[in-house]
């Protein structure tokens, strides 16, 4: 039991830290609540934009005059997929990647016909070439966009 | 002083009830973060079964001969009347009398039987011409089977011939979209189905009506499978 005014005095002054101190720990707590949700949002999108190549990895035409090949992505995942943020490495070099068919939208499923051209001149191929190219796709929800990146090694085909 | 004892005590658990709350909001967003951390995008396991370019009981026209040159027609596209088949068209040259000297198929057709002779029908009239179907053009037709556990939508399945000997390759086409008639949509685990005869077309396959590739590739989310195309 408290036996006079200055125990009180303590007891409120207790309390009143426990409470600042309670604060700022339920603060914390709701930041690290919220990067965690937003941490599971940025997940679930991830896990679910994914995009598969469909060409036939033992032939794949490549136009060394011109520097470009026909790639055909199919939509594998669950998100819509947006048209315009498709990268394409072949090795390490990055080709510019635009569609070729016509598709203005890229849902689950669908097959997107891609022409993937290296702008910079820098590859140089004739007859066959085994090589790896890897595919960066990016999902169009709003809010959370995810991304998955695949590698896959072909055989170019000069023609 | 009791009054104060309480009102401590009340304020605690107050502070409890607020700390349990967003324990409890935390919790569940780590359960959120590992169950997205757990999910699986589907895995289907399509596998073809065989691949066949080969020569059916019926189908495009080859080619043709003259069988009665008939009289009174000019040079023209015609076709013929009293087929099976549908869909082929072939240009005349004549002679002085109107007798067909010559024939070249324009459009092939589908649906044709081997070695009829069939009565010759063109716009502009002339009697008694007739051709013979002597040849007609290998189909193709490709079985799979789902291989995997989960059922699996039949537009999402992709082939791609090609020709490896002469490092050609064709365009990637949807098998149960352009050449399949049944009313299925769906592939369940274990089933199998075959698509029905269909001759190549450059636009679709990416080969002409002639060709003989001799490589299928099937691809369906990231799953492929290969096999080789039995030409006969």
């Amino acid at each position: 039991m408290a036996n006079g005014p200055g125990e009180i005095i303590l007891r409120c002054a207790g309390l009143i830290v426990a409470g600042l101190v309670s604060g700022v720990l339920l603060e914390t707590w709701d930041d690290m609540d919220a990067a965690l949700e937003d941490r599971g949002k940025e997940g679930a999108a991830d896990v679910r934009t994914r995009a598969s190549l469909i060409n036939d990895p033992l032939n794949i035409a490549w136009d060394n005059t011109e520097k470009t090949a026909t790639l055909y992505l199919q939509n594998s995942g669950e998100n819509q997929l947006d048209l315009d943020t498709v990268g394409v490495f072949i090795g390490a070099t990055s080709l510019t990647a635009s569609v070729a068919d016509g598709s203005t939208t890229w849902i689950p499923g669908d097959l997107v016909q891609f022409t993937v051209d290296d702008t910079s001149n820098t590859l140089d191929y004739t007859g066959t070439n085994d090589v790896i190219i890897t595919i960066t796709v990016v999902s169009s929800a709003t809010g959370y966009a995810g991304a998955h990146t695949v590698s896959e090694e072909v055989r170019l085909v000069t023609i | 002083m009791a009054g104060s004892s309480v009102a401590a005590m009340v304020v605690g658990t107050v502070f409890i009830m607020i700390f349990g709350l967003a324990t409890v909001s935390l919790v569940d967003s780590v359960n959120e973060s590992i169950k997205n951390a757990d999910y699986e995008l589907p895995e289907p396991r399509v596998e073809i079964v065989s691949a066949f370019d080969q020569e059916m009981s019926t189908g495009p026209v080859e080619s043709l001969s003259i069988s009665n040159p008939g009289s009174g027609y000019v040079a023209e596209i015609c076709t013929v009347s009293g087929a099976t088949g549908s869909g082929l068209t072939f240009s005349i040259t004549v002679g002085g009398s109107g007798e067909i000297t010559g024939v070249t198929i324009v459009s092939a057709g589908n649906g044709y039987t081997e070695l009829a002779v069939r009565d010759v029908d063109c716009p502009s009239g002339g009697s008694s011409a007739q051709v013979s179907i002597d040849d007609l053009h290998d189909q193709n037709n490709i079985s799979i089977i789902n291989a995997g556990s989960e059922t699996i939508d039949l537009s999402h399945i992709y082939v791609t011939f090609s020709n490896t000997e002469e490092d050609q390759t064709g365009l990637p086409f949807a098998p149960f979209v352009n050449h399949y008639s049944g009313p299925n949509l769906y592939l369940f685990p274990g089933e199998s189905l075959t698509t029905d005869d269909f001759a190549l077309d450059p636009s679709v396959h990416g080969f002409t009506i002639d060709a003989d590739p001799n490589r299928a590739f099937l691809a369906i989310y990231d799953y492929n499978d290969a096999e080789s195309v039995t030409i006969t």
